[in-house]
């Protein structure tokens, strides 16, 4: 369960707080739909979930644990996160060792890392493009790849932000079954989304910030 | 007279697969289409041979022929098809460079070298044209995802191609932007603009904007026809291009 | 009056020459008394120009604690002529070190308050003024694309570092070898992103018809006005005072 007690959060320099007393809890098993208009605080929420902003006021416990201000790399074993952006979260030479960079800190043996890389990479109709350079992909490959990348890791916990941003219908289809498998395995999925078809088919329930 | 007609297309990226394998279709002047296909069935490709960017400044091997309002398109770098099709780029962000809105609606005019008193006016009547006038100072890096679409589109426009191509204009909008979008679009048809818009999501608002589509599969046209009879004849599921799981 | 000593309204040109004359004469000038005093007079122009004391120091900070270090490296490490400061029987700071690290330092003191001088006032009105004095419209634009993405940079390598953190490598707890490693390969990504960026932003300007033709025009332009020229030949008369007198 990830619980979020009355987290508040100002922008340096802003005059109002974007965030004021915000308090929500995600459990495991269920797909969570963030919605609201931009510069309401959704991706501020995010950020502060994942530990790249530390809140001024109220705590984040992921399973019970306060992580508010522990280390990213900490928050990154229990919470996958994927932005919106995928150029800002590629940065190997190849798809290749894009996918066996997080994979090799598991403490997996080679052939288990072989076999998940592969797995993901197939998934996502990648396994043809292991020798590119992640930063030379469509934008839509570059999601796919970072959805690969993360996804692959096995975070109990995942936040996705527009995951669904660059990608065609069928992949929006991959994604979205692919997000309820992971939900029914008893992980716990957080996904900021404008589209609403995609919602009404893949999430189980929707908070709304305004 | 045929805005474009392209004829057997073919493309490669230089030591890549080949991207578009005789790609036919034409396109009316007035008209408005969308195409729609899977990632990476070329159809961003397609929209930067149009608009001159590939070859001349994007590396690859071309072949086949395209007419632009009846006039060969080989060899014409962007600049010299100015007149005829200019390109809106998928990521404003890489489009929009200068420290103002009004300097960014200027620089397409200014690149041509018209004289400053008609700059000053175009501006002007661009900013009235796509209501903008109220952010003329500011700095478009601080504008939201909808209204640097907005300028970018606009600062394409000021240019008075013949045809406006918009590659994938709703990419990274909430919806408030996608209607700001859409609306404009929507303008731009009645001001009987020959559009191509890429838009892969075909139940938007803004697909349905065009008059026909064309849908791209395996680098060649696998169907181009007026939204109701392609939603009708299947062939949207066929290509996988609809939502809806098929098992 | 002291509207008329505002900085950020003088026209850009002015503030290059003074820029480059300045720093021509502080590497010109014989001793540290005129060193000071052209400092001073930099120093008065910036704070009767209205330029808000907060921002100066905010964007000097840094380098006035590298200078300090230079002036205490130079005092300590460069040797002649009598003795100034001894410690326990040894000597730690001669004549020649001190005059020389005032030299250096005044020197730098001069450059980096004429610098900030210059950084006053709009950068389109510095890019215009770039341009008026022929320099070519492709090296104008790579200054402002310099000046636009170079803050971008450090954003990104702060997401890059992030997102490394979050898959898996922990920088915080590794030792420095591997934290190192780790270091050079957020270089990959911020760096083919920012020539990304820079090839992408070329195209977007070849798509609206940069360098279609020979010299381009502007929509806005500089004026000189007699304030300026005021301004300047005061300026010039007061430097010249200064080399003449402080020595």
């Amino acid at each position: 369960m990830i619980e979020i007690e009355r987290l508040s959060y100002t922008y340096p320099g802003a005059a109002r707080p974007v965030l004021r007393d915000f308090s929500a809890r995600f459990g495991p098993g269920e797909v969570v739909a963030l919605t609201g208009p931009n510069g309401c605080g959704k991706t501020t929420l995010a950020q502060l979930i994942t530990g790249m902003l530390r809140p001024d006021r109220g705590r984040v416990l992921i399973d019970g644990e306060d992580m508010t201000k522990e280390s990213l790399f900490a928050i990154g074993r229990r919470l996958g996160y994927i932005r919106q952006n995928p150029n800002r979260q590629l940065f190997c030479a190849t798809v290749r060792e894009e996918v066996a960079f997080g994979l090799e800190r598991l403490g997996l043996s080679p052939a288990e890392r072989q076999a998940r890389a592969h797995v993901w990479l197939r998934l996502f109709r990648l396994e043809e493009r292991l020798d590119a350079q992640p930063l030379l992909l469509s934008l839509g490959e570059k999601q796919r790849l970072a959805l690969a990348c993360v996804l692959s890791l096995g975070a109990p916990y995942l936040l996705l932000d527009e995951p669904t941003g660059g990608l065609d219908p069928r992949c929006r289809r991959l994604l979205g079954r692919e997000l309820l498998a992971l939900a029914e395995q008893g992980r716990g999925l957080i996904v900021i989304s404008h589209e609403r078809e995609f919602i009404r088919r893949y999430c189980s329930r929707e908070l709304r910030i305004c | 007279m045929e805005a474009v007609c392209c004829r057997e297309l073919r493309f490669a990226y230089p030591g890549g697969p080949e991207i578009l394998r005789g790609l036919s279709f034409s396109l009316a002047e007035g008209e408005t289409m969308a195409i729609a296909g899977l990632s990476g069935c070329g159809k961003t490709t397609l929209a930067q041979i149009l608009s001159g960017l590939i070859p001349s400044a994007i590396p690859g091997q071309l072949s086949g022929e395209v007419l632009l309002f009846g006039r060969p398109l080989a060899g014409r770098n962007p600049a010299e098809l100015i007149d005829e099709a200019a390109l809106v780029f998928q990521d404003s962000d890489e489009q929009l460079l200068n420290t103002t809105v009004g300097d960014e609606l200027a620089f397409g005019p200014e690149n041509l070298g018209l004289p400053p008193a008609r700059i000053r006016e175009t501006v002007a009547a661009a900013a009235r044209r796509y209501h903008l006038q109220d952010l003329l100072d500011q700095d478009p890096a601080c504008l939201s995802g909808g209204q640097k679409k907005l300028v970018a589109i606009a600062a394409t426009a000021v240019l008075s191609p013949r045809l406006l191509i918009l590659d994938e204009p709703l990419s990274g909008l909430d919806a408030r932007g996608r209607c700001l979008v859409t609306r404009l679009v929507a303008e731009l048809r009645e001001q009987g603009r020959t559009v191509l818009l890429i838009e892969h999501d075909l139940r938007s608002s803004l697909a349905r904007l065009a008059q026909r589509w064309l849908l791209l599969a395996d680098g060649r046209a696998a169907a181009c026809g007026k939204p109701e009879e392609l939603i009708h004849s299947g062939i949207l599921a066929r290509l996988e291009l609809t939502d809806d799981d098929r098992d | 009056m002291l509207s008329a000593l505002a900085l950020a309204t003088i026209d850009p040109r002015v503030k290059l020459l003074l820029l480059m004359a300045v720093s021509t004469l502080s590497l010109v000038a014989p001793n540290p008394l005129t060193l000071a005093a052209l400092l001073l007079l930099v120093l008065a122009s910036l704070l009767l120009g209205a330029v808000p004391p907060r921002r100066l120091w905010r964007q000097a900070r840094t380098l006035l604690s590298m200078i300090a270090l230079i002036f205490l490296l130079q005092c300590l490490f460069r040797r002649g002529g009598e003795a100034v400061l001894q410690l326990w029987g040894r000597t730690l700071v001669t004549e020649e070190g001190l005059y020389t690290a005032a030299q250096v330092a005044l020197r730098l003191l001069i450059i980096v308050s004429s610098a900030l001088l210059a950084l006053t006032g709009e950068l389109r009105d510095y890019l215009l003024a770039l341009s008026w004095c022929r320099l070519p419209d492709e090296v104008v634009y790579m200054v402002l694309a310099a000046l636009r993405f170079i803050p971008l940079l450090r954003e990104e390598g702060r997401d890059v570092y992030a997102a490394m953190q979050m898959r898996g490598c922990d920088l915080e707890g590794s030792s420095w070898p591997g934290r190192a490693r780790l270091y050079v390969t957020m270089l990959l990504p911020i760096t083919a992103g920012a020539l990304h960026r820079a090839e992408r932003m070329a195209l977007a300007m070849e798509a609206r018809g940069f360098r279609s033709c020979p010299r381009r025009s502007h929509w806005r332009s500089l004026r000189f006005s007699a304030r300026d020229g005021l301004y300047a030949a005061v300026y010039g008369l007061l430097l010249a005072l200064v080399m003449i007198y402080a020595r």
